[in-house]
């Protein structure tokens, strides 16, 4: 479902959980390395690495999948 | 509705409450990673995002949205059509939507919601209140030469994607240098210029590269990529102005305007 095996799939459920568990964000707010491993035995510790220091490319890509297009919603402009 | 920018935790109640009590939900996120927790949500959820197809213009795609969600409105349900960001900044087919559904006698509600311009000013500390702000997507500033003014902060939304009418599929670099070579007749070289990216991640800071107008040509663009100038030089005050308010009792000290 969310385009990524092993730790990309992890790392998504764990955003999933984060946005629903105020006990689990608490956690990470406190230690976001030691709730990221613990939620996600499997991931990396580049992919550690990129959400910590907002690597928001590195992110995107791990979590894309081959055949999309950019998702943009915007504005039309007029001409 | 908006589901704001960074997932899960940019939803409002009102919105979450929105979307729980509908009959069928429409949503398009700008992450496929959101999209399971969304789906947890009401489980009669169905993805805009198909709508979008490599060559396809973006007014068709928009078109085919609007009439997917104006469908299920016509079948009398209660319908939640759910935008990444803020559901009337930026996006077009939302807009659209709430107009057909009203125009065909339906009631039809736009809810509010963090959009990227509400990151931008909390992540780069930037607060419209002090010199006011100028927000522009950057194909309509460049097209129409918008009247701007260098001593109040200017935003620049959708720099990737200058010119391009079709599904994105890569940012136009092309499009980025006839905007920053349009900016230099305005800005010196080393005035900062930020490239800036807020998250759409439920935690994790934003993406934000410092440059110059001079080198911000080397940035490399993503699809969400926003071009921050804060102000050159302070506006000065006008005197006859002043005085005119002064008539009215305000004290003259600029602070304590």
């Amino acid at each position: 479902m969310n385009g990524g095996t092993g730790d990309t799939a992890a790392l998504a459920e764990f955003f999933g959980r984060l946005a629903e568990d105020p006990a689990l964000y608490n956690d990470y707010i406190t230690d976001p390395v030691g709730t990221m491993r613990a939620a996600t035995p499997t991931i990396s510790e580049d992919l550690i690495a990129a959400v910590l220091q907002g690597n928001l490319r590195k992110l995107s890509k791990s979590f894309a999948r081959d055949s999309d297009s950019v998702v943009i919603l915007g504005t039309l402009v007029r001409g | 509705m908006g589901t704001g920018i960074a997932f899960g935790v940019h939803l409002t109640p009102q919105a979450r409450r929105a979307i729980e009590r509908a009959d069928e939900v429409f949503y398009l996120l700008a992450e496929h990673t959101a999209e399971a927790w969304f789906k947890r949500l009401n489980t009669n959820s169905h993805s805009l995002r198909r709508h979008y197809a490599v060559g396809r213009a973006r007014r068709e795609t928009y078109e085919r949205m609007v009439e997917e969600i104006l469908d299920a409105v016509r079948n009398e349900k209660n319908v939640c059509a759910a935008f990444y960001g803020h559901p009337g900044v930026f996006a077009s087919p939302s807009h659209e939507a709430v107009s057909r559904a009203r125009a065909d006698g339906f009631p039809a509600t736009m809810l509010p919601a963090v959009s990227a311009e509400d990151c931008l000013f909390a992540d780069l500390g930037v607060d419209p209140g002090q010199s006011g702000c100028q927000s522009y997507e950057a194909t309509d500033f460049l097209l129409r030469r918008r009247t701007f003014d260098t001593s109040v902060p200017l935003i620049l939304w959708q720099v990737a994607f200058i010119g391009i009418t079709s599904a994105p599929v890569a940012p136009n670099a092309h499009g980025f240098g006839v905007l920053v070579d349009y900016l230099l007749g305005f800005y010196a070289e080393a005035h900062p210029a930020i490239v800036y990216q807020a998250s759409p991640y439920p935690v994790g800071p934003a993406n934000i590269g410092e440059f110059t107008v001079g080198n911000v040509r080397k940035a490399e663009l993503d699809g969400m990529s926003t071009l921050y100038l804060p102000p050159s030089a302070d506006a000065s005050e006008d005197a006859e102005m002043r005085a005119l308010l002064s008539g009215s009792g305000i004290e003259s000290s600029s602070e304590s305007l």
